[in-house]
């Protein structure tokens, strides 16, 4: 009926105006229909956290949610992707947070569905969001670049010329990369070449070792070695079917990484030194297939000569010992509290991931924990975007933590 | 001592019945212009009136010509698609999305365009062709978008990523706005179009040179491309794939059918005839995944379904039930 009318009338603005308010006054009075809208947009970007908000339902329901291939059928036969979506209600609405780059499982560049489903009593209603992982988001006028210059996607050039994607200005294309940071003598520098990067360890007091899903153009996920420096740049093996995070560095001199395979198994891989490989050239790592599966933000806490001890999130915060011969992961009781987090000091301080919801510092920033347990009042890195898995060389004299900073 | 008054000769006066032969001509070729952009909007707003309502059924899946229209309802489509248009262009400048950039720095271009035109005879020619150049980009990638089609597998091209981007627009939940600002970019578009001929025309005159008639030959056929999106823009933009969930069917119109509608557990039928002269309903019938398009007919010429007031998106993957 309002359709006919706005047809009908189309030369009286007052009437259609009065008519759309009406309207909007009754739909605001109804019920409205729950919906799920995920921001930035469909297209994410693997770095950018993807928010989710479910509207028009009460705290007393209860939200799901599933990743399943976009396979035009019915949801069941659709290909499922394991996710863990924590959520929590703000504002009236249930808002949850997919960290995709924690999520290696969900494949890059196919089309997906989000089904969220909600149960409200007895009744229960699914939503399918459509949304696919872009590992090389081009925006529009970089394409017309593209396909001029290159043949291929070149993310810095319209970045600098407009920087306009198809993604909203929302948190999609906030310019934020992970890198490298490393603090000497209170001098901060960010390491070039480290993009993408999710985990970082000493493999002495000179190199560096990083896990990266690709520092250049998202190709490349492997395990990397560097001067803190951030020259001489090495790859010491290559994930072809995984992502690899939390490097780590044995007494024996071998180093190696935790890989989350795409279906979701974890292996350690662990390439060992030259001169102690059966292999001519030593390059190809050892897999080691863990006996469970972790969770996410694994990091590792410590080393022994064949084994690791991990941290990692799964419903909660977990200690786990793996033993690197056997595969075997045995998950700890453990108190959870900040000193899991102390390693090797920096200086007199061991450092810590910290929030301080009084500063003006945004989100995670590494703070001192003194011998004593006292945190020190000031951080020793701070900025804007998290600062994470903080980790200070054997000698003390440097500290490299993974930056999640804007791009300056 | 005052100036000494002259007087100036009066301009001859006309009589009662003198005729201003200047003032018939203008009055004649303004009848004339009016004539020739009446003839021009009687043939061109039926035209993507038809065209817009065309989209309208394929962004719903349906075949051409299964939602039928009295022609007075294809006419005020098209009014509206041009009048919409307008508005569409100047709120797309007003947008909160990141494409919002992309409106402004066509406005820049028309308004550089404008200035350079008056100055250099080469600048001119430079701005031409990059407009040509950048209207064929930016059209083809809209234009991917906003074709309703199958949906792209492979992101891996810009065109794919573009339309998978556009139809997300379509199916997911709260995207109208972008729907809107895009049809307000092929607006932006189709008057920097315009403009460009122009001035490319101007110069082709005055130029002995083939290239100059060149770009008047391909800014003529970027013309038409771009006016044959504003309906498809419009129907992507207007009606997208949102509209009212059936809550009643009418029992004397089809016993059959209110009995297969009454077996769904969650209502999915949506009424999408909107202004046709039919009722046509697009089921999700017990046992198909399949959207179907159901023609309804009351006995009496009264209404068979009832819907809610509130718009949906109609999804493109049905729920499992």
């Amino acid at each position: 009926m309002v359709r006919r009318y706005l047809r009908s009338n189309p030369s009286n603005p007052v009437g259609q105006i009065v008519v759309l308010a009406a309207c909007a006054l009754l739909s605001t009075a109804a019920h409205g229909r729950t919906w799920v809208r995920i921001s930035p947009n469909a297209l994410q970007q693997r770095e950018t956290p993807m928010q989710v908000e479910v509207a028009n339902i009460d705290a007393t329901d209860t939200v799901s949610f599933e990743v399943r291939a976009d396979c035009g059928r019915e949801r069941s036969s659709c290909r499922q992707h394991p996710l863990t979506i924590p959520g929590s209600w703000r504002e009236g609405a249930y808002h949850a947070v997919v960290d995709l780059s924690e999520t290696s499982g969900i494949p890059a560049d196919e089309p997906l569905h989000l089904w969220t489903t909600i149960v409200q009593g007895d009744r229960s209603t699914t939503h399918a969001t459509l949304f696919s992982v872009k590992s090389n988001h081009c925006g529009l006028l970089r394409t017309v670049w593209q396909m001029f210059a290159s043949g291929t996607c070149q993310p810095n050039f319209g970045r600098a010329l407009i920087g306009a994607q198809f993604g909203s200005s929302e948190p999609g294309s906030e310019d934020k990369q992970l890198r490298i940071g490393v603090l000497k003598d209170n001098d901060s520098s960010y390491l070039r070449g480290t993009e993408r990067v999710t985990g970082v360890a000493w493999r002495d007091s000179e190199w560096l070792l990083f896990t990266s899903t690709g520092p250049k153009r998202g190709n490349g996920a492997g395990l990397y070695e560097v001067l803190p420096t951030g020259s001489s740049r090495t790859q010491l093996f290559l994930v072809q079917d995984g992502a690899p995070v939390a490097p780590f560095a044995l007494r024996s001199g071998a180093v190696g990484a935790l890989i989350r395979r795409v279906d979701d198994r974890w292996e350690a891989w662990v390439q060992d030194p030259p001169a102690a490989a059966a292999a001519p050239n030593g390059s190809q790592p050892r897999r080691i297939p863990l006996s469970s599966a972790l969770g996410e933000s694994v990091q590792v806490l410590a080393t022994t000569p064949s084994g690791l001890l991990v941290h990692f999130q799964r419903d909660t915060e977990v200690l786990a010992v793996i033993d690197l011969l056997s595969g075997a992961v045995v998950e700890l009781p453990f108190d959870r509290g900040l000193a899991i987090r102390s390693r090797a000091r920096y200086g007199k301080y061991h450092p810590v991931e910290h929030t301080d919801s009084g500063s003006t510092s945004e989100g995670i920033n590494i703070s001192g924990l003194s011998s004593q347990g006292t945190l020190t009042k000031q951080f020793l890195v701070a900025g804007v975007g998290d600062d994470r898995l903080p980790v200070a060389s054997p000698d003390g004299t440097r500290l490299a933590w993974v930056s999640e900073s804007t791009r300056p | 001592m005052p100036p000494k008054r002259t007087t100036a000769p009066l301009p001859e006066r006309l009589g009662v019945f003198d005729v201003d032969e200047t003032k018939l001509a203008r009055i004649k070729s303004a009848f004339e212009v009016l004539a020739v952009v009446g003839g021009a909007l009687a043939i061109v707003i039926p035209a993507l009136g038809h065209v817009a309502l065309r989209h309208r059924s394929r962004l719903l899946g349906l075949p051409d010509g299964f939602l039928e229209y009295e022609p007075v309802d294809v006419a005020i489509t098209g009014t509206v698609v041009v009048w919409e248009g307008f508005v569409r262009a100047v709120a797309s400048l007003l947008a909160t999305d990141s494409l919002v950039r992309l409106a402004w720095l066509i406005v820049a271009c028309i308004v550089a365009g404008s200035l350079v035109r008056l100055r250099s005879a080469a600048l001119s020619r430079g701005v031409i062709v990059f407009s040509a150049i950048a209207i064929y980009f930016a059209s083809a990638i809209l234009f991917e978008g906003i074709k309703a089609g199958g949906r792209a597998t492979n992101l891996s091209s810009i065109f794919a990523q573009a339309t998978f981007e556009m139809q997300s627009w379509l199916e997911n939940k709260g995207n109208a706005g972008r729907r809107e600002l895009a049809a307000g970019l092929i607006s932006w578009l189709l008057v920097w179009c315009v403009l460009a001929l122009r001035w490319s025309w101007v110069h082709a005159k005055a130029s002995a040179q083939y290239l100059d008639k060149l770009f008047v030959g391909v800014l003529s056929i970027e013309l038409v491309l771009l006016l044959a999106m504003v309906p498809q823009a419009h129907a992507y933009a207007r009606w997208g794939r949102e509209y009212p969930r059936v809550t009643g069917i009418d029992p004397g119109c089809d016993s059959g059918l209110v009995a297969k509608l009454q077996l769904l557990s969650d209502g999915q039928a949506w009424l999408v005839s909107g202004g046709a002269s039919r009722e046509v309903l697009l089921a999700a019938l017990p046992g198909s995944s399949e959207l179907t398009a159901l023609p309804l007919t009351h006995p009496e010429g009264g209404r068979c379904a009832w819907s809610a007031v509130t718009l949906e998106v109609i999804p493109r993957t049905l729920s499992a039930k």
